[in-house]
């Protein structure tokens, strides 16, 4: 930064060089942790069969002796892996586009019930006996309308307010009413099969992934995470405040409806394949911030890379560590706190 | 280069605080806008800025910008409001490069020549020091001096200015009373409010004084800020007393009177 000097002509004074280093060095350690994510787990697969398996299916030789390791890495671990990614990338990107929205550091993507929403609809499709792809739909749907039921709201009840303001308290409105249906719907289910699938998918968990999971969510992560990358200058202005950005030329009422519902696309998507993971909307953003600053364009990428990094080590961890595999909920919970509290500790700048 | 307003009224859920008000803001000029507390300063900032809809016309040289002219009307007019704290720690180029927004496509971010510009613009008001500092741990005046620069980064001809000499030291309110002269004559149009009548026999080349949603007087310092509109304004008697050079200040009439 300071070898701008003198010169205005140096544009380093905005930091681009180190910012743009950083989301390199963060592509490269998330490359790194896929290959040994890959490589380890209950059936230990070496550098040389991994190439094996991935030269046998590139050539489409189908050699029989390859198939375990086959079938470990294509059924297996490439798409957990991939859903780990996906739903880190996806918590994280969204928690950091709502945070510079709602100008809050304290929020994460549950804020406008979406979470609630997704809980509840995996509970009803639970309860119904519906097939997991259905399941994973269902949550999808009810957590896409929750956010709808708290923009309609909010709409109905806002005059000439602070919006932001009402579309927080109409989200909590949301989220408690979803809550509350979710109570609900554990109360009448069956206690011995149905009450514990509910209670394990709120656990969260990439145990189950499928590849058809991972095409659903890469295709909704995608188009929700596509018009945030783009809008991501105009995302930025947002933290000045509704009044100031408009002043600078922006369409508030709209960008604020497009980053929302692209928000919310991700993190439905993400909930419903994964199910509950708390911690990575919330945490991760801030760890980005620590790295790169507040400035949204740098922030976006770099909390998506966080997120994919931390889920995903979070992940291998889990299935690799314990004899017993501990949900995914719950790991991110017990690991996410301490470095919180000590990147809190070490944090120079404040409120970052 | 002008901004008129045309009998502008406006107000908040039905109830009117503006009446009728005309007046015009040319390049160059700097026109102090002073009232009570609740007089309609801040109504008549946000209906020029196009914040708060508002009945009359509002026209910039001569063109009446809607709503949907955000992108436009920032072209033309910036605004400075007054020393925040922002939720997050940017640093002081990156709030100045945040005016640069109408200048930069939807989809795009800023380029060489948009740091360049904030850059210059931070220099030009002498915060060029600031550049690298999270704007969050300025002091009060410096944050000042960093959301004019945004202003100047906007590349816009009028500025409004929400008090900014509000929280200032003294000292920070004579340095800011002076870059708002020095903009004025570089052609630069800039209306700004104050709480304090001596700031507009420092800096502006007119006045408007406000009350209850009213002009009641308008012109140079010298002829509009006379005793009985000040008396009218704030409500208590106020000397205006001319120095021998020819400057004029306010000071309270008897402090028992100030009391009453």
């Amino acid at each position: 930064m300071k070898s701008g000097g003198k010169h205005p002509e140096n544009r380093d004074l905005g930091g681009t060089a180190s910012k743009t280093a950083t989301i390199l060095v963060l592509s490269t350690g998330l490359l790194l942790t896929c290959l040994v994510a890959l490589r380890t787990g209950r059936y230990s697969l070496g550098m040389h069969d991994l190439l094996a398996v991935f030269r046998d299916t590139l050539s489409g030789t189908g050699d029989p002796l390859l198939s375990v390791p086959r079938l470990v890495v294509f059924n297996v671990r490439l798409p957990r892996i991939l859903a780990a990614v996906l739903v880190g990338a996806a918590l994280s990107g969204a928690g950091a586009c709502y945070q510079g929205l709602f100008r809050n550091p304290m929020v994460e993507p549950s804020l406008l019930g979406v979470t609630a929403g997704a809980a509840f609809g995996a509970a009803i499709g639970i309860l119904m006996s519906l097939d997991i792809a259905l399941v994973q739909l269902t949550a999808f749907l009810s957590g896409l309308c929750a956010m709808a039921a708290t923009m309609i709201l909010s709409a109905a009840v806002n005059r000439h307010g602070d919006r932001t303001f009402t579309l927080i308290l109409c989200g909590i409105v949301t989220g408690t009413l979803f809550s509350a249906f979710l109570a609900l719907a554990k109360y009448v289910a069956d206690p011995y099969s149905k009450l514990p699938a509910i209670t394990y998918w709120l656990m969260g968990s990439l145990a189950t992934v499928t590849i058809h999971d991972v095409r659903f969510a890469a295709v909704s992560i995608t188009i929700g995470l596509v018009p945030l990358v783009l809008l991501r200058w105009r995302i930025n202005t947002m933290a000045f405040g509704d009044d100031e950005a408009r002043t600078l030329g922006v369409n508030t009422d709209a960008l604020r409806v497009i980053a929302i519902v692209c928000s919310t696309l991700m993190t439905a998507a993400a909930v419903s394949v994964s199910g509950m993971i708390g911690w990575v909307g919330l945490v991760i953003p801030h760890l980005a911030r620590m790295l790169v600053g507040p400035s949204f364009a740098a922030l976006l990428p770099a909390a998506i890379l966080l997120g994919a990094l931390f889920l995903l080590g979070v992940d291998t961890l889990a299935r690799v560590v314990f004899p017993l595999e501990i949900p995914l909920g719950i790991m991110t919970a017990i690991m996410g706190a301490p470095v919180f509290v000590t990147l809190l500790a070490r944090g120079k700048r404040g409120w970052i | 280069m002008n901004i008129s307003l045309v009998n502008i009224s406006a107000g908040y859920n039905g109830c009117p605080v503006l009446r009728n008000i005309s007046a015009t803001l040319q390049s160059g000029e700097v026109i102090c806008l002073l009232g009570p507390n609740g007089s309609g300063k801040t109504t008549l900032f946000r209906s020029i800025l196009g914040l708060l809809p508002s009945t009359g016309k509002i026209l910039f040289d001569g063109e009446e910008f809607g709503t949907a002219d955000r992108r436009k009307r920032s072209r033309m007019l910036a605004y400075v409001p007054q020393a925040h704290t922002p939720p997050f720690p940017f640093t002081g180029l990156e709030v100045v490069l945040s005016g640069r927004t109408p200048h930069i496509g939807p989809f795009s971010t800023p380029s060489d020549i948009d740091y360049r510009i904030a850059m210059g613009a931070l220099e030009t008001v002498g915060a060029g020091h600031h550049a690298g500092r999270a704007y969050t741990e300025l002091s009060g005046g410096e944050r000042q001096l960093v959301l004019i620069a945004r202003a100047l980064a906007q590349q816009s001809r009028f500025l409004i200015m929400d008090e900014p000499t509000s929280h200032l030291d003294y000292g920070n309110q004579l340095k800011i009373t002076q870059t708002v002269r020095t903009l004025a004559q570089t052609g630069m149009g800039i209306i700004l409010t104050t709480h304090t009548p001596d700031q507009a026999f420092l800096c502006a080349t007119r006045v408007i004084a406000l009350c209850r949603g009213a002009i009641i007087a308008q012109g140079p310092p010298a002829g509009a800020l006379t005793e009985p509109v000040l008396k009218a304004m704030y409500g208590v008697t106020i000397d205006v007393v001319a120095l021998e050079d020819g400057r004029r200040v306010c000071t309270p009439a008897t402090a028992q009177e100030a009391v009453a």
